[in-house]
């Protein structure tokens, strides 16, 4: 077995996974292995949507000519891949909706984010897919800020002798799209890992500054691009607003379904919406860089 | 719409670009608000080609996927999508109805209450969507002429786009496809009947989806989505649907500007791909 660190978990795995922390423990949260997934999922909480079956307790995704996921009481994770699919495409949606599912199964919630950190707190950029997450964490290198996560930062208000809202990476590996890496002009980013064989898009490690400590939170920029507006707008929101705008932001949120899982975010985003500031990036559809939005926002960072 | 009527299933509002489906959509929007349009918020579900609704309705990550694969699972998606909806969905789509690589139509079928298909002059369309794309007539004719149209189209597998890539093919092939293939209900409606009897045509468009409206809520609708009024909108509160590089989206909406806009060779290369299917439609009195 490889034994890794990530999300917050160890987690023991059949399969290697370039993407996460090597790490040693002796008992694991989670075990990913191979097998044969169930065909469907049949129960009185089992919810059918397009590919998956989602419950309290049991997540089951097919993608076709890809791979079954089925995913059980936030402690295991088998995969069944379709004959001939290379292990890099297993392992991306594995990381994405498979490990969200599980993670939900432990109540936990994970915020569709990416995160730098300013002075030991993090500065979390929230959106869904496109919105620019990774792209502005990306750039924010450049002027001198550590990468903390990609794509998911895992929320947590309730740590043992730990007060406060706290988010959590999920693994060391940023991921960009071949036109970005050309903006960024930048050395330290290259074209060497793709996150699937055909895809321009590649995966950048970051293990050595990589954290794996829960660090609190300390504002959030929520990023939208839109077509009814000319020009970049940073608005501060309001307590309700925030609440509506990161329930929106949690990353599969159509997961949430158990009372105890709605109970949980209620007070994790209430606390942030009391806390934290919380402010919404509006740009234009095309035509802004990653230069221009930053310096919307770099003096409020 | 019409709240609870035909649930679970959708109304395609298809088309090749530029041929009144936004305009349509306005209608419906004013229909539903008593004339009050915002143009940022048509009250139709979207466009097919939407990657959040994909990525909303599928679990997955749509920017992961090849385009070939989403379009292989796009169908589900929306057969999903009409079971969640208690009312009949109204999507606008641009993609050409054809096949997936496994064979099957990339829309569903089965869920299908009804198409309302788009046709415009070709001739017209050309001028119209040089001015979407902020483009030269002679790109537009060439889109139109293009067997291998798409919209959205990205080098490589880029998936960075809001919307997947859209096969429109050439202009014929696009209305073959949606007025000829389907097997579901389908009704044609020209743009320039909606220009010259837009109530007749608005409300025989109503019937034939099942609609039940009255004569004063239609002429209201009509009289808020003048394209006067629509431009007037967009030139004070914007349109989200706008491209960055088109001066409008609304332009004059008027049939018949081919005359002055086109070359004879522009002319003749439309007609010689398109005559027969013109011809069906009454665009070539010849």
């Amino acid at each position: 077995m490889f034994k890794y660190w990530g999300f917050g978990l160890h987690i023991d795995s059949e399969i290697e996974f370039p993407e996460l922390l090597p790490c040693d423990f002796a008992e694991a949260d989670v075990t990913i292995k191979r097998g044969v997934a169930p065909a469907i999922l049949i129960g009185a909480d089992i919810i059918k949507r397009a590919f998956s079956f989602v419950g309290y307790d049991e997540y089951l995704l097919t993608i076709k000519n890809v791979c079954r996921y089925y995913v059980h009481k936030g402690s295991e994770i088998i995969f069944e891949p379709w004959n001939d699919i290379d292990e890099r495409s297993i392992r991306l949606f594995l990381l994405g909706t498979a490990m969200a599912a599980l993670l939900y199964q432990r109540n936990l919630i994970p915020l569709h984010a990416s995160a730098i950190i300013k002075d030991g707190k993090l500065v979390v950029f929230a959106g869904t897919s496109g919105a620019g997450k990774s792209t502005l964490s990306a750039y924010t290198t450049s002027k001198g800020y550590d990468l903390f996560t990609d794509d998911i930062c895992v929320l947590q208000n309730n740590i043992p002798g730990k007060p406060g809202l706290f988010g959590t990476a999920s693994y060391p590996m940023l991921k960009l799209w071949e036109n970005t890496i050309n903006e960024l002009n930048n050395d330290q980013f290259n074209k060497d890992f793709n996150v699937r064989p055909k895809l321009p898009k590649f995966g950048q490690f970051f293990f050595n500054t990589f954290i794996t400590k829960p660090i609190p939170l300390g504002k959030i920029f929520i990023l939208r691009s839109t077509g009814s507006i000319e020009k970049i707008e940073v608005n501060r929101l309001e307590n309700i607003s925030i609440f509506r705008q990161l329930i929106l932001q949690s990353y599969r949120r159509q997961f949430i379904n158990s009372p105890k899982l709605k109970v949980v975010q209620f007070s994790i985003l209430s606390q942030i919406a009391n806390e934290i500031p919380v402010y919404e990036v509006k740009r234009p559809l095309n035509g802004t860089s990653v230069e221009q939005l930053y310096k919307q926002i770099e003096n409020i960072i | 719409m019409q709240t609870k009527q035909f649930p679970n299933k959708i109304l395609w509002l298809a088309s090749y670009p530029k041929s009144g489906n936004t305009w349509f959509r306005t209608f419906l929007t004013a229909l539903q608000t008593e004339g009050d349009i915002n143009l940022n918020n048509l009250i139709t579900d979207g466009i097919f080609a939407s990657r959040l609704i994909f990525d909303d309705y599928s679990d997955i990550d749509s920017q992961h996927l090849y385009d070939y694969e989403a379009k292989t699972m796009i169908a589900d998606v929306f057969r999903y999508y009409a079971q969640e909806c208690d009312r009949l969905s109204v999507f606008k789509i641009h993609d050409t109805f054809t096949k997936g690589v496994d064979g099957n139509y990339i829309v569903p079928e089965d869920c299908t209450h009804c198409s309302i298909y788009f046709i415009r002059n070709p001739l017209d369309i050309a001028g119209s969507l040089a001015n979407h794309n902020n483009s030269t007539i002679q790109m537009a004719v060439n889109t139109i002429n293009n067997k291998k149209s798409c919209l959205a189209s990205q080098p490589g597998n880029l998936n960075i786009t809001p919307q997947f890539r859209q096969d429109i093919c050439d202009w014929s092939t696009h209305v073959n496809s949606w007025s000829i293939e389907t097997k579901f209900p389908v009704i044609v409606v020209r743009y320039e009947d909606m220009v010259s009897d837009t109530f007749a045509t608005f409300t025989k468009l109503l019937k034939f989806v099942g609609w039940d409206y009255a004569e004063s809520q239609i002429k209201r609708a009509i009289e808020a989505t003048s394209f006067d009024k629509l431009k007037q909108i967009e030139a004070t509160k914007g349109f989200k649907e706008k491209p960055v590089k088109a001066q409008h989206f609304f332009r004059s909406g008027i049939s018949g500007r081919w005359k002055e806009e086109l070359t004879t060779e522009q002319i003749c290369s439309i007609i010689d791909m398109h005559g027969e299917v013109m011809k069906r439609y009454n665009y070539l009195q010849i």
